[in-house]
């Protein structure tokens, strides 16, 4: 039969356009894998830049010490980098949608929680804070926080009375008022004034870890409670958990490894699907499901999406839903660790003397593809 | 060229080589453990750390009820749990009682060795009442009046509690004070009738002879006395209290322990308190960490501090450690330097030259028996 010109040209330009796009995506995938370990530094700052902070396209973060004062950075996909909000003693930082949370904290005068607008910089107090404020949190229209209240009679510790507190709180983002979530009692000898970890808020419901004796006696509960008050619920009591994230419909947590036969060797890591909505004031069949064993002790927990991460001193390990389905995302010397995973970047900070450098690394093919077509 | 050796020689170098290893291994040069001990080394178990084992003296500090865990358990003294232990008093008949700060109640611990709750129960409130009925809040110290009734300053309720022999409990001073936004209610300042009067963190109680109540009132850096039904506010002189935490009676003198200030005010009973020199300013004083209890057997007075976790012994610009390591915390019974107690909260002189201690960091009673290490 014989050959349609026309239609034998149509196919030899689709195989040509086809060769193309095959050579570029060839091409990207292998620029993609060379860009894979290379850091891009966001930004670099006089004074200390502390852990950023946020959700996937937008990172925060509090840099302190600089000729200005304290300042809010925020980093947004495609956007650059820019000051979101300064002035004043700022402690924490969270971003929810395009709005950005400061807390501010004067001593001897207390502090506010201010909602600060991407766009135009607009700011709007959204609750007075009592006590200091470095966790904050915001998800669903809620934002949580909380705040040490320190002894009113330090030197004496064993006036328990007077003892330092943690007050978790929480107010609807756009208008409302303030709630106490639960009032968390700090143990007197513990010498630390923070005793609990915000973990987040999902459901409408804040979670947070507390941390309770010392030494061997050491336990910890994962507890949430409504953002309106009310009696506050146990999730999990383990003992040995160090530090715990909440993911998208579960939660995640490090435990003592139940494989090595001392307790001391090894860590794992554990999950849990959120129970649903619960009066009862514990789940205690709530023991969690390994997804991670036979870490290292000095591992740091990080989660962002449905996804955990753990780091050592030389391994970023990306946790699977099951065990064994870890899998190592980067390894080298442990001279800059990660300071946050947010989406699907890796956020890392290093003070150099008085100045310090945060730096982003792609976790994901896409996140690399993205990094080579911002230069 | 290969040359063969001879198997004798192969045999006697075996032999030798042997020989050697064997001396070296029995004289201990192998092994890094062996190397570690110098000439002289006590091999019997000496003191950590490979030194010499030294006989300890001093005082004989024992364990009288509960163990270094927190909890709340009444039963044998050995088996009995309490949580931050921060007051104890003796009484007459060898009694002990205990304000069990972080369970929110007052516990009893008889003669033969039996735990009891007193008052309250392990749950925090305010209520007078039956003894199960009745509710503390944090109580952090507690004292026996001349009719044998039990003071309790309760701390977080900002009142003085009685604790009537059957275990039950009235309100002896104070009145409601406002709360602060998280509930808890900020004590206030107000003499006058002890119905109406108002404390801030009332933490020290000492009673004397007459049935006068001394208060030491932290949260408001001062003194207050409780007689015929009114409150009123002690003197000073020569500057201001800090945080007042323990006081004993001497005779007609008052001794208060202020922690916060490391230092100790003296005077009579009903006024003025001096500040006395802070050892530590004299040569050779020991310097104190937090006084936090005071206890006087005869003319004698005995002050734990919190912060080097050991009981003094007060002298005229000195203090002497007649118990516990100083400076060194931890859990350990045994005699003077010895022993070792986590933030000694208060002390009482108890029956025989002894002494009580609240050892709250170790949720437990101690005994020091001083007789002993004379």
């Amino acid at each position: 039969m014989p050959l349609n010109p026309v239609a034998a040209a149509g196919r030899k330009n689709r195989t040509a356009a086809a060769v193309i796009v095959l050579l570029i995506m060839t091409g990207l995938a292998w620029l993609a894998h060379r860009e894979s370990g290379r850091p891009r530094v966001l930004a670099r700052a006089e004074g200390q830049v502390t852990a950023p902070t946020g959700q996937a396209g937008a990172v925060a973060w509090i840099e302190k010490g600089g000729s200005g004062g304290d300042r809010v950075m925020i980093a947004r996909r495609w956007r650059g980098t820019k000051q979101a909000t300064s002035g004043g003693e700022i402690t924490g930082v969270a971003l929810s949608g395009r709005q950005v949370l400061v807390a501010r904290w004067e001593e001897g005068k207390g502090g506010e929680l201010t909602a600060v607008d991407l766009g135009g910089g607009k700011q709007r107090a959204i609750a007075v804070v009592k006590g200091r404020t470095e966790q904050i949190a915001a998800a669903d229209g809620v934002v949580a926080w909380l705040e040490e209240r320190p002894a009113a009679i330090p030197a004496a510790p064993f006036v328990t009375a007077a003892g330092a507190v943690t007050v978790v709180r929480s107010v609807p983002e756009q208008t409302g008022q303030p709630s106490i979530v639960a009032v968390l009692e700090v143990d007197p000898l513990a010498g630390r004034t923070a005793r609990a970890d915000l973990l987040g808020v999902s459901g409408g419901r804040i979670y947070w870890l507390e941390h309770h004796g010392r030494g061997e006696a050491a336990t910890s509960v994962i507890r949430r409670g409504q953002s309106t008050g009310g009696a506050a619920v146990t999730v999990v009591s383990e003992a040995g958990i160090q530090e715990a994230v909440l993911l998208d419909g579960s939660l995640a947590w490090t435990c003592d490894s139940p494989e090595s036969a001392s307790s001391s060797y090894a860590r794992a890591v554990k999950s849990l699907s959120l129970p649903e909505g619960t009066s009862t004031p514990s789940l205690p069949d709530a023991r969690g499901r390994v997804i991670g064993d036979w870490l290292r002790r000095d591992i740091q927990l990080f989660g962002s999406g449905r996804t955990a991460y753990v780091q050592d001193t030389e391994l970023l390990w990306r946790l699977g839903s099951q065990r064994g389905e870890q899998r190592v995302l980067y390894s080298g010397p442990g001279n800059v660790r990660t300071a946050a995973v947010i989406g699907d970047e890796e956020y890392m900070v290093q003070q150099e003397g008085k100045r310090s450098a945060i730096a982003e690394r792609p976790l994901t093919w896409w996140a690399r593809v993205r990094h080579l077509l911002r230069g | 060229m290969k040359k063969e050796v001879s198997p004798w020689i192969a045999i006697v170098g075996i032999l030798v080589t042997l020989t050697v290893v064997m001396v070296v291994y029995w004289q201990g040069l192998l092994g890094g453990d062996k190397l570690a001990f110098g000439p002289g080394d006590n091999k019997s178990g000496g003191a950590a750390g490979g030194g010499e084992e030294v006989e300890q003296t001093g005082p004989v500090v024992t364990t009288v009820a509960g163990r270094p865990q927190q909890g709340y358990a009444d039963g044998p003294a050995a088996e009995a749990l309490f949580n931050g232990p921060s007051g104890v008093a003796v009484g007459r008949d060898g009694s002990v009682y205990v304000a069990d700060s972080r369970n929110h109640c007052i516990r009893k611990i008889s003669r033969g060795g039996t735990v009891s709750t007193l008052a309250g129960r392990n749950v925090k409130g305010y209520a007078d009442g039956s003894s199960a009925g009745a509710r503390f809040s944090a109580p952090a110290a507690v004292a026996l009046a001349p009719d044998g009734s039990l003071l309790v300053a309760d701390t977080g309720n900002h009142r003085i509690r009685r604790v009537a022999a059957d275990g039950r409990v009235t309100t002896l001073a104070g009145s409601e004070t406002p709360k602060d936004d998280i509930g808890r209610p900020m004590g206030g300042r107000r003499d006058g009738a002890a119905a109406e009067a108002q404390f801030r963190y009332p933490v020290g109680l000492a009673v004397d002879g007459a049935g006068a109540i001394y208060v030491a009132d932290a949260g408001n850096h001062c003194v207050r006395r409780i007689a015929s039904g009114q409150v009123s506010t002690l003197a000073v002189s020569g500057g201001e209290m800090d945080s007042p935490t323990e006081l004993a009676l001497v005779g007609d003198r008052l001794w208060v322990a202020d922690t916060g200030a490391g230092a100790l005010w003296v005077g009579p009973k009903t006024g003025p308190l001096a500040r006395r020199p802070a050892p530590a300013e004299k040569k050779g004083a020991e310097a104190p960490g937090a006084l936090s209890g005071l206890a006087a057997i005869g003319d004698d007075v005995y002050a734990a501090d919190s912060g080097n976790q050991c009981i003094y012994e007060v002298a005229p610009g000195r203090l002497s450690p007649v118990a516990g390591s100083v400076g060194a915390g931890g859990y350990a019974d045994g005699r003077g330097a010895g022993a070792s107690f986590s933030s000694p909260a208060a002390i009482a002189a108890g029956p025989g030259d002894s002494l009580y201690v609240a050892d709250f960091g170790n949720n437990c009673i101690r005994q020091v028996m001083l007789e002993e290490g004379r």
